[in-house]
């Protein structure tokens, strides 16, 4: 409890019903409005309705870049339902536990200071959370304000009872209040700012992003974890007069983006390791076909069906080389919600400039956690697809050579501009054409546009030490532990590179990097080093120089784990 | 959408078939040339989708927009074009094994969604293109490159296929008629909803150059007085005895088409409201 009012971490845990996702939603929605960083992370047991399920939700005055490695404050209705989460849920050595009262706390968690509440009856978790947000000093008018929205549908009874409920908790919080706390139980004693934060899930920011770039054709095909995308555009492209559209399978999704996109639409679909495996030779058409297509792959531990709920890095190599053939496309990453919008903005702004599929590449930690952002950082630019216009439509060639490789391409409907386009290998006017000659031309045609998106897309992320000792090389949800790891360890000579744009590499610049620190760290969440084998192929790591820090997913990397790791390296200060 | 009638030879393009002297596929090609005529669709308006196959070559030969792409899946792609731009005419070709076998899924769904494509499977009873193996429409027992003591599987009928899926017009052509396959195709292209119509063309190469000469006498038209919208009715004339072949409109119903359901959608969702602004939006989230 030592860092009590800059930042804390609660748990709700309990059965279905017992409303502990719903109370991690309430209390993070009210901090969230009241200008303070929220990250909420949700875990369930494996019934589809009815099961244990549990809300963690940490909250903080400065930003936050990671789960916390414990919980400070954790409330749990039922201990039997707490024991599915137990490796889960590290709860700190001076952590406050809340539990019904004559259920007793399972032995390792007795020395706790722990508190038994009479929770039984209805809305045991608003009762909870207004407890809760008396004893810690949280934004409490916020917290009832959000309690009722939460409940605004409902009957007036319901509301009333929550309400009621509420109040209860407040009284028990004075009660005890007093007994443990400096605090004031009845007073927000968190510094709150007059600015709100939006609370968004990666897979909404990913969804907002696609609106934001002008998509306005959505196909695909529910899968964990990615879904969330699938609802947001259902739900607001027909608003938009765009149409989303659920196939029967990730293949149908894929080829009615690229139908979609060839008549001139912007597209996009999402989904997962295993949909991703599907689409693999779509993705070869829209490469060969040259036609803008948007995947948001939402990586989960795999192979096969893997653990369909957890995070892991392992779609890595599939994503920057699936489909058979030599297939030029562009794998962009995201590292936190915020950035979920800005990569996908990009990945259309990229497709469509240069007419060839992209893949944004989240993982179920990003997607599924909700994470305050400030809404004045969803802007970004948009860019277009050229277009063939008159002069260029005299004797068209949909495949002209150019010196980006990019062809002006003609959209249906366009008079004179007729050609047919062909997952064969093609001339400049796409007829079918099995010569070597024009394979090779167009392959290196294809190519080039890799290269130019190299040039003009040096997404990259680099922070630590501007000419650091030990440089840890790193991608997506595994940025944000470095991020607060670096902050706990706080020696000056460890920097950080970290690539967003995967698939063309910034490998100059990564090089550049490399060479200047002393010893080299690559870090990530593949049993197999993906990303260690991937960067080999790309830039030089020094062999006696280089250490891979990786394993299996299923559990995301922790601060915790990280900080230890890197003060292991001699001369790491501890 | 219509305006300066074209005639046939305006929709070929520069493009020589690669197809077998004496293919069916060429009859189809010539009712494609002359349905689009008649029905003075501008090129530049109408989208021809494939998947792969000798016969998913087509588009290449058509001067409209064409989309030649993966081995059973034109229906996806031209689902694609069709609810992106509502404007285009789309047009999906294909053969038996691309459209009942690798891309069955797919056949099943644009059925059922009445999605607004004429769907024409140039059916040949064999995989031409790989040079002669059994396909989904190949009669048990029959001997080719793949089944050399006979072909173990049961031959589907893509007609009683598309009926049982809830295809809302399904007809069957003759390759060897070009005129009465013409007026077949401008009645499943001018179909509003999922059109399936298959037409026998038969693979000169892999199934013998005597199959117009065999066919031709089993081929009868559907009687007068079939009332297309009984689905049973439909249904037996797709399961006759092995000797018949029956053309015509086999079974139609109106109902509303994928494309319907998306603007009612849209109605639902909005209404006469603008779309929403990006703070309406996100205002879900503050």
């Amino acid at each position: 409890m030592l860092h009590y009012m800059n930042e804390l971490t609660f748990a709700f845990v309990g059965a279905g019903g017992d409303g502990a996702v719903a109370a991690g939603d309430i209390i993070a929605n009210a901090c969230a409005r009241e200008g303070l960083h929220v990250l909420k992370t949700e875990a369930y047991g494996p019934q589809i309705r009815g099961g244990e399920s549990s809300a963690v939700v940490r909250i903080s005055t400065q930003p936050i870049h990671a789960q916390s490695d414990t919980v400070d404050v954790l409330v749990v209705f039922s201990w039997d339902d707490f024991a599915r989460f137990q490796n889960e849920i590290v709860v700190a050595d001076d952590a406050f536990i809340f539990c019904e009262k004559g259920d007793s706390p399972p032995e390792q968690l007795a020395s706790r200071q722990i508190f038994e509440v009479e929770f039984k009856g209805t809305a045991k978790n608003v009762l909870a959370i207004a407890l809760v947000t008396s004893l810690f000093g949280l934004p409490l008018d916020a917290t009832r304000k959000a309690v009722q929205q939460r409940f605004a549908k409902k009957k007036a009874a319901v509301i009333e009872a929550n309400l009621k409920a509420f109040d209860r908790g407040i009284e028990i919080a004075m009660s005890v209040g007093q007994t443990f706390l400096s605090g004031r139980p009845d007073k927000n004693v968190w510094p709150t700012q007059s600015k709100a934060h939006l609370l968004m899930s990666g897979n909404e920011a990913s969804a907002f992003g696609a609106v934001h770039a002008g998509c306005r054709f959505f196909a695909g095909y529910p899968i964990t974890p990615s879904s969330e995308i699938l609802h947001f555009l259902g739900e607001w492209l027909p608003k938009l007069r765009g149409t989303s559209l659920q196939t029967e399978d990730e293949l149908s999704a894929i080829g009615a983006v690229i139908g979609a996109s060839f008549a001139g639409v912007k597209s996009m679909t999402a989904t997962s390791g295993p949909g991703l495996s599907l689409m693999a030779e779509m993705l070869g058409l829209a490469s060969i076909a040259e036609i803008p297509a948007v995947i948001v792959n939402v990586q989960r531990g795999g192979p096969s069906t893997g653990i369909p709920t957890k995070s892991e890095q392992s779609d890595l190599l599939h994503s920057v080389f699936a489909s058979h053939g030599d297939t030029p496309r562009v794998v962009i990453a995201c590292s936190d919600v915020e950035e979920s919008f800005h990569a996908t903005v990009d990945a259309f702004n990229i497709s469509e400039e240069f007419q060839i599929p992209v893949i944004v590449l989240s993982d179920q930690s990003i997607a599924q956690r909700r994470q305050t952002i400030d809404a004045s950082s969803l802007e970004h630019e948009v860019r277009e697809r050229i277009v063939a216009m008159p002069p260029e439509l005299v004797e068209y060639r949909r495949y002209r050579e150019t010196p980006d490789g990019v062809s002006p391409m003609s959209i249906p409907s366009t008079p004179g501009g007729m050609y047919q386009t062909n997952g064969l290998e093609h001339d400049e006017q796409g007829r079918p054409n099995a010569q070597f000659a024009v394979h090779e031309q167009m392959n290196a045609k294809r190519y080039r546009k890799l290269d130019a998106i190299a040039q003009r897309y040096p997404l990259y992320r680099r922070f630590g030490a501007a000419k650091p000792r030990v440089g840890v090389i790193c991608w997506g949800s595994t940025v944000g532990v470095l991020r607060e790891a670096l902050d706990r360890i706080g020696d000056p000579t460890i920097g950080v590179f970290a690539p967003q744009l995967l698939m063309p590499l910034p490998a100059r610049d990564l090089q550049d990097f490399i060479d200047a620190c002393d010893e080299v760290v690559v870090i990530e969440l593949s049993y197999s080093a993906q990303f260690l084998r991937y960067l080999r192929g790309f830039v030089d790591l020094p062999r006696g120089r280089t250490r891979a820090y990786n394993r299996s997913g299923g559990k995301a990397l922790t601060t915790a784990e990280i900080q230890t790791y890197l003060m292991s390296l001699e001369g790491v200060l501890a | 959408m219509t305006c300066a009638p074209y005639s046939p030879h305006d929709y070929k393009s520069d493009l020589k078939p690669v197809w077998c002297p004496g293919c069916g596929d060429f009859a189809v090609l010539n009712s494609v040339y002359r349905a689009l005529a008649e029905l003075h669709f501008e090129p530049h308006e109408t989208v021809i989708v494939s998947g792969i196959g000798c016969s998913s070559r087509l588009p290449g030969y058509v001067e409209t927009y064409g989309f030649n792409s993966l081995h059973g899946r034109a229906l996806p792609i031209a689902t694609g074009v069709k609810l992106a731009a509502p404007n285009l005419n789309v047009i999906a070709v294909g053969g038996d094994g691309d459209g009942i076998a690798i891309g069955g899924n797919h056949f099943m769904h644009a059925a059922r969604r009445n999605a607004d494509i004429a769907y024409l499977m140039m059916d040949n009873e064999i995989y031409g293109l790989t040079k002669g193996q059994a396909g989904p429409t190949t009669p048990r027992g029959d001997k080719t490159k793949s089944t050399t003591y006979g072909n173990p599987d049961t031959g589907v009928d893509p007609c009683a296929l598309a009926i049982s899926l809830g295809a809302s017009w399904v007809g069957r052509g003759f390759a060897g008629d070009v005129k009465g396959t013409t007026e077949l195709m401008k009645l499943a292209i001018r179909h509003h909803g999922f059109a399936f119509l298959n037409i026998i063309s038969p693979c000169v190469t892999w199934r013998g150059d005597d199959q117009i000469k065999l066919l031709r006498p089993r081929v009868r038209a559907v009687a007068d007085d079939h009332v297309r919208s009984d689905r049973e009715a439909a249904m037996r004339l797709t399961n006759e005895e092995e000797e018949k072949i029956t053309v015509g409109v086999l079974y139609e119903d109106a109902r509303p088409t994928l494309l319907d359901e998306m603007i009612e959608i849209r109605e639902r969702a909005s209404g006469e409201k603008m779309p929403p602004t990006r703070s309406e939006i996100l205002a879900a989230f503050g």
